[in-house]
């Protein structure tokens, strides 16, 4: 049954709203107990406390999933359904993970300032937002909420020579970015009159009433004049998706990605590669849909383009890769093009599909993210940079080098891990939609990978090493190896509870 | 007569926005330069959505231009403090040494 509550509308935000309350709430104690009282560590119980008030928002999600709602507030900016509260209990999620394993990388990297915290529940409350809403000013604002955050979070290891360049970069590419978005939304407004999706779809289908029956001859002059505000809407539209084109980086607009996440503290990489994902994909789905329910093709054949080209260069730029996060930025700008491919073909089964395979590649990313944060060498508790030096792994802790090489196995899709069910029901939505040869250039693709990722799988067991380096990686701590464990398992076997998860989604 | 002004805003706004995206991708002379284009660009957007406010005879332009003004400010303040510690380490902002981080 679902409950259409447009009167009790305030009822809808209440998660949003008791974030930022307990972000406000947050920041004030801390304040006070910076200035009045010396307490070592307040960073660590600054992310403890961060965690326990996500796991409250995330209660409150919980029991709006319960219920099937479905309305709009804040006067038609956001709208609301079960569908949503998944996706932001899925952003919750990644949240608490982000903030827990960034507590002991930031003890290990010195970064003590415990303002951190409150920047990462800021840009968790700009997803969620995003997430939601359903007009362009409110896409701006919470795309803006997030990326003003995520340009201090970049920037946040104030000592680095990397760090202030990769901050640099990204600030320069999201102002671009948010900009091409504003001239779009200018131009949408200019041809509709309105920047609320719902009615500029209302608005273009009236419009193009006269278009569809334009063998008419009476509607033939209202048809040229119609036919000139639809080309202005797609060039609108067309700035639109470009601009997320740029923040999610596909190819044409990628060169920042791989700068940035190099540059950037690994902790804050980790949610540079996930969060910001979640609620932009949303947004080309709406977007995408209102073109093609207005006869509008051209935004669509772009996405086409765009996503074959950033499956092509990512696979072929990341078997040069040497250094880890460089080689995992090309990796999710390949993830990102087959996700956008999936977007092209509009019907209710690939949203399903699409789901699916976000989920899927936010468990694979975090799965190999965990290394690079955990690990640290044994001389200088460095950081590791190059993958070279992670494939030495196997001659110090055997089992997180079998760990190590299942997850690699996951994304290549051997059968009985997560990464193959992904994989397979991407081929299986193109074979279904008669794309024979699309999907042939694809596995020719996935084979290329495939290569690469079982090289490394080579040389990490069947090269003979020198032994010397024996007692180079620090010891893992119980509470890490619990956490690999863990992932391990859901790699492993989720796949007896695939039909479970897709009738969830 | 009324539509002949308002295409003469419309070009204006548009001349701005070219403008303020040449000095980002052609003018490659110090960060502070960008941040001013940015800053422009964002401006003439206002422009443009309150000449399109004043043709449509509609208020969301209007308000969009507010939001839009208030999250520049914002913005360009968050740009300059990256510039700030950007200086305090490299000692300066031109922008032919921003490339430490290369693959």
């Amino acid at each position: 049954m679902i409950y259409n509550i447009q009167h009790y509308s305030e009822l809808l935000y209440l998660p949003e709203f008791s974030l930022s309350i307990s972000i406000f709430l947050i920041l004030i104690f801390f304040i006070i107990l910076e200035y009045f009282y010396n307490i070592d560590n307040l960073n660590k119980w600054c992310g403890y406390i961060s965690i326990l008030f996500l796991l409250q928002i995330l209660y409150f999600l919980d029991t709006f999933s319960i219920i099937n709602i479905q309305g709009t507030f804040l006067y038609f900016q956001y709208e609301f359904n079960n569908f949503l509260v998944l996706l932001k209990i899925i952003v919750i999620i990644i949240n608490i993970f982000c903030i827990f394993f960034a507590i002991n990388y930031s003890f290990n990297e010195k970064i003590i300032h415990w303002e951190y915290y409150i920047l990462v529940l800021f840009s968790c409350l700009g997803n969620m937002l995003l997430i939601s809403s359903f007009d362009l000013i409110s896409i701006y604002f919470s795309i803006e909420i997030q990326s003003l955050c995520f340009y201090i979070l970049a920037s946040f290891k104030i000592h680095s020579n990397f760090s202030t360049e990769a901050s640099i970069k990204y600030f320069t590419q999201g102002a671009v970015a948010s900009g091409i978005f504003l001239l779009g939304s200018s131009i949408i407004y200019f041809a509709t009159g309105t920047t609320n999706i719902y009615s500029t779809y209302l608005i273009l289908n009236s419009l193009l009433v006269d278009y569809k029956f334009s063998f008419i001859s009476e509607y033939i002059f209202t048809y040229q004049f119609n036919i000139d505000f639809l080309n202005i809407f797609i060039f609108g539209i067309s700035l639109i998706i470009i601009s997320l084109f740029m923040k999610l980086a596909i190819v044409p607009f990628h060169m920042w990605a791989p700068d940035v996440y190099e540059g950037v503290p690994t902790s804050i990489t980790f949610i540079f590669a996930l969060l910001p994902k979640i609620g932009l994909i949303i947004n080309i789905i709406h977007i995408n849909i209102l073109c093609i329910e207005s006869l509008a093709y051209f935004p669509n054949f772009l996405t086409f383009i765009c996503s074959i080209c950033s499956i092509i260069i990512g696979i072929f730029a990341s078997l040069y890769q040497i250094k880890i996060k460089r080689w995992l930025a090309f990796a999710g700008i390949v993830h990102m093009g087959y996700i956008i491919m999936i977007i092209t073909i509009p019907n209710i089964i690939s949203l399903k599909i699409l789901l699916f395979y976000l989920f899927i590649y936010i468990i694979i990313s975090i799965s190999i993210f965990i290394i690079i944060l955990i690990i640290r060498k044994q001389t200088n508790n460095n950081k590791i940079k190059f993958i070279n030096e992670l494939l030495i792994i196997s001659n110090n802790n055997k089992y997180l080098a079998i760990y190590f090489s299942l997850i690699l196995l996951s994304i290549i899709g051997i059968p009985p891990l997560i990464g193959f069910f992904s994989k397979y029901f991407l081929f299986y939505l193109f074979i279904n939609e008669h794309l024979y040869s699309l999907s042939i250039l694809l596995i020719c693709l996935n084979v290329i990978s495939g290569f690469y990722y079982l090289r490394l799988i080579k040389k990490m067991f069947f090269i003979k090493k020198n032994n010397n380096i024996r007692g180079f990686l620090n010891k893992l701590s119980h509470i890490d190896s619990l956490c690999f464990s863990i992932f391990l398992f859901i790699n492993i076997f989720s796949c007896l509870y695939i039909e479970e998860m897709l009738s969830i989604i | 007569m009324q539509n002949f002004i308002i295409i003469k805003f419309l070009i204006t706004s548009i001349l701005l926005f070219l403008i303020g995206i040449g000095g980002i991708f052609l003018v490659k002379k110090n960060i502070l330069i960008i941040l001013m284009s940015i800053e422009l660009m964002l401006l003439s957007i206002n422009l443009s959505f309150i000449i399109y406010s004043i043709l449509l005879d509609d208020l969301t332009g209007q308000i969009f231009a507010l939001f839009i003004l208030t999250v520049a400010a914002a913005e360009s303040a968050i740009g300059l403090a990256i510039l700030v510690v950007y200086y305090r380490i490299h000692g300066i902002i031109s922008i032919n040494y921003i490339n430490s981080i290369k693959g």
